[in-house]
């Protein structure tokens, strides 16, 4: 699959090919970071957390790449690394990527901050019901009119799968309500 | 509500920029002036996005799985696997030559035996071994007052033959925080809803081995665990531990039993067993008679009046398959009406007739309040009679061979369930045995009574010993030793020493005598499991909340950088803090707490938590560690530095 066409099947919500190809980086970034001292187990993190950040990336329209997928990827991956080094106070023999496309290591750390906090409301939204997470996923996620939805889980109508969109929407509003309290009395 | 929910409509059509310029204008003034619109336009933002991210995540997870399981299959090559689907009799040589020419990759394999890694081998929790005869019914005690109830005959090989003689039972209990964390054995529980730590009321883990072989349990039969548990709670699950998955399989309820109420526990024969007067009858034998037989075709009778109607093959599987069937009127049971055949019915209805292969027709018009019924058989015309017999010599072969292969697995059935019944008359024989010893045993000491006398008694002891220690070291007492130089220095040190080791025997007694006391106390939780393993009855728990630190921990000037454990003592379960999750470290400030971490072999540990001010909420803290310096080279030398932290 070429990078375009990877693009452009991210764009379109038909993301498992993409990933899997995407995937085919991983041992060799496993490789060098395990050389580098750090952990198995956090090489994984890394790497989710790299291809999360490459297809937010991606779905941003204003975004043109000007070097090839994989060396995009592995940018992210080495500032990654690079935090996750400093984090764990470890010399590595990593230098910062640099350079107009790239993701900054300043971008990297608010993404890693914004995961952390709302790590907790990642966990707690799942309380809304199977049902609304797959309504919301449907509507927000793949991008689906409110027809399709109706069709694809049953819904008498269009109206009722909107309303019953709402009340989720209402329902989980209220939780992230009460979590974005708690976390602003973190900060605080 | 439904205003609640246009609102909802007006803040997704503001954040998914569907609103005209105009309203747009007036959304954004209206959130100037309405601070609780702000705040749920900002937290339904979040909401979209959060649910994006889910998705992504979702996602990016299940290509990590596809990953791993690709990775898994020893084939690693696309193009090789064409060879392998096209010319199969190559594999295995194929696959050789891809070794041989190819040096295994490094990749980030699941290593499946892997799961249960104890954090010092040397302090793994050890197994009881016990030999018993297969043929017998068997109870095995534990020091804990755990019990496991094994029924006769319970073995089968790896074949699935019986297995007769000497049985090896390895039994382990983790019967604390301590021993789960030393086993090593994962306490995470994932759902779809996430992650949970397991917070377990009993956990075990045991085997069957004959000459080194591992057995398996007989179909049917099953092993009773009477476990010794720290409540009676029922919010707790049966789980057994996935040793391929890494994870664990729930397995439904388990159930907590008093101390006063052990003797009563006995279970109860299945249910579905009926018995009448010829004897058991079972209704899976019953489901054999239903499968319907074809009927052997008859010719029409010259003479005779027949129909022919429509029906639902469905309804009358014997029927289906014939072509042309007709139905002529049984005139013995009723004659026909002449005229019938002239009214033109609105509805007819079809039923099994009182005679063997006969229908009950009935034929009505509701408009002129006109019914007539039947008894009818099925009959063909000449013509079509030669092909309604060769339709019926295969549904007879249809029909012998499903009734053989009903009958077959109708008796599979029955085997299974008589199988399971002798497994519950077994465990209930074991129980029974079990109970008479109890009652005899409780007869004649009163167990519980005489564990408290017990415990009481060393506590006196420990009194008197108390007083005639303080009477020896009052502070007068060594001041006038010492001004009549009685005392040494080296005395005064040896006395000391003795007093400091009499006191710490004083503790380990009592200690002791609790424990006594405590395991005639313990409530019991007990579940039968069908399979040798891991199995546990816990439930999904949360990090406890409370206090929130950004944390850091070390000893002296070494940085800790490593997993971290976290038990609250009021609570079973072992919550892991890796690296990761440092900065966002939660413990209940009201709870009894203690954590630890084992690494290079060293234990360092903090229990401090009263020091820490609650100021520090959501503040950075440096958790400064007490290093143990013995070895950790035995289980029970861990087990007891652990304790006594």
């Amino acid at each position: 699959m070429s990078d375009d066409q990877m693009i452009d099947r991210i764009r379109k919500g038909d993301q498992d090919q993409a990933l899997d190809a995407l995937y085919k980086n991983y041992p060799a970034f496993l490789n060098s970071f395990v050389k580098s001292g750090g952990k198995r187990n956090d090489a994984e993190d890394i790497f989710q957390d790299a291809l999360l950040i490459f297809i937010e990336k991606i779905l941003n329209r204003n975004f043109t790449l000007t070097c090839s997928i994989n060396s995009y990827l592995f940018s992210i991956c080495r500032n990654l690394s690079l935090v996750y080094f400093r984090d764990h106070q470890k010399k590595a023999g990593i230098k910062p990527e640099t350079g107009d496309d790239q993701v900054s290591l300043e971008s990297i750390e608010k993404f890693i901050e914004r995961e952390r906090q709302f790590s907790a409301l990642d966990r707690i939204l799942v309380r809304v019901g199977k049902k609304c997470m797959e309504i919301l996923n449907l509507f927000y996620f793949s991008g689906l009119n409110m027809n399709a939805i109706a069709i694809k889980l049953g819904f008498s109508s269009e109206v009722s799968a909107k309303t019953q969109k709402y009340k989720c929407i209402e329902k989980a509003r209220k939780l992230t309500e009460s979590v974005m309290a708690e976390l602003k009395t973190e900060w605080s | 509500m439904r205003g609640e929910l246009e609102r909802t409509a007006r803040i997704e059509s503001y954040l998914l920029g569907e609103l005209s310029s105009a309203d747009r204008q007036q959304f954004e003034q209206e959130m100037q002036q309405d601070a609780a619109l702000a705040g749920d336009v900002e937290a339904q933002k979040i909401l979209m996005e959060r649910i994006r991210m889910i998705s992504f995540r979702k996602n990016i997870q299940a290509a990590h799985k596809r990953f791993h399981h690709q990775k898994g299959i020893s084939f690693r090559n696309s193009r090789f696997n064409g060879i392998l689907i096209g010319v199969a009799g190559l594999v295995l040589i194929g696959l050789i030559t891809y070794q041989l020419v190819r040096k295994p990759r490094v990749t980030a394999r699941v290593e499946l035996c892997h799961y249960i890694q104890p954090p010092i081998p040397a302090a793994d929790v050890p197994f009881r071994s016990d030999t018993i005869d297969a043929g017998t019914v068997n109870i095995l005690r534990y020091e804990t007052g755990s019990m496991l109830l094994i029924p006769d005959s319970a073995f089968v090989d790896s074949k699935g033959n019986p297995v007769e003689g000497n049985v090896e039972i390895k039994f382990r209990e983790f019967t604390d925080v301590f021993d789960i964390y030393l086993s090593g054995i994962p306490m995470e529980y994932t759902t779809d809803s996430g992650s949970y730590f397991f917070e377990s009321a009993s956990m075990c883990e045991v085997y069957a081995t004959q000459k080194g072989k591992e057995l398996k349990l007989k179909p049917g039969k099953e092993i009773e665990i009477v476990q010794a548990s720290y409540t009676t709670r029922e919010d707790f699950d049966l789980y057994r531990f996935d040793k391929k998955q890494g994870s664990w399989i729930g397995k439904g309820k388990d159930r907590p039993v008093e101390p006063g109420d052990l003797q009563k526990l006995k279970r109860v024969a299945l249910t579905d067993r009926e018995e009448d007067a010829a004897g058991y009858s079972y209704p899976e034998l019953e489901q054999i008679s239903r499968i319907s037989q074809p009927f052997i075709p008859k010719k029409a009778r010259p003479g005779k009046v027949n129909f022919s109607i429509a029906f639902e093959e469905n309804e009358f599987p014997e029927l289906a398959g014939f072509e042309n069937v007709l139905f002529e009127i049984d005139e013995s049971v009723k004659p026909f009406q002449e005229g019938d055949d002239a009214i033109l019915w609105e509805n007819v209805r079809i039923a099994a007739g009182k005679k063997s292969g006969s229908y009950r027709v009935t034929f009505t018009k509701l408009t002129q309040n006109l019914m007539a019924e039947y008894t009818a058989f099925p009959v063909f015309e000449e013509d079509d009679w030669e092909k309604a017999l060769k339709t019926y010599n295969q549904k007879l072969d249809d029909y012998n061979r499903s009734y053989k292969d009903k009958v077959d697995q109708q008796q599979e059935l029955i085997d299974l369930r008589l199988a399971k019944q002798e497994g519950i008359d077994s465990v209930n024989r074991a129980i029974e045995t079990r109970n008479r010893k109890i009652s005899k045993q409780r007869g004649a000491d009163s167990s519980h009574e005489a564990g408290m006398a017990m415990y009481q008694q060393v506590c006196e002891l420990n009194a008197k010993r108390l007083a005639i220690l303080r009477s020896l070291y009052t502070p007068s007492r060594v001041v006038q030793r010492l001004i009549a130089d009685q005392y040494s220095e080296n005395n005064l040190l040896a006395l000391h020493e003795f007093i400091e080791t009499e006191f710490d025997n004083m503790l380990k007694r009592e200690k002791e005598a609790f424990k006594t006391m405590d395991a005639y106390n313990k409530v019991m939780r007990t579940y039968s499991i069908d399979g040798f393993g891991i199995w546990n009855t816990d439930t999904p728990s949360n990090l406890p909340s409370g206090m929130t630190l950004s944390a850091s921990f070390s000893a002296g000037e070494v940085s800790l950088s490593c997993n971290i454990n976290l038990i609250d003592k009021n609570r079973r379960a072992v919550y892991q803090y890796p690296v990761k999750n440092h900065h966002h470290f939660r413990y209940n400030p009201l709870s009894d707490n203690l954590l630890w971490t084992v690494t290079q072999g060293k234990l360092y540990y903090f229990n401090s938590f009263n020091d820490i001010p609650p100021e520090q909420n959501n503040r950075e803290f440096t958790f400064e560690m007490s290093k143990v310096d013995k070895p950790l080279t035995s289980y029970k030398e861990v087990k007891a530095l652990l304790e006594d932290l």
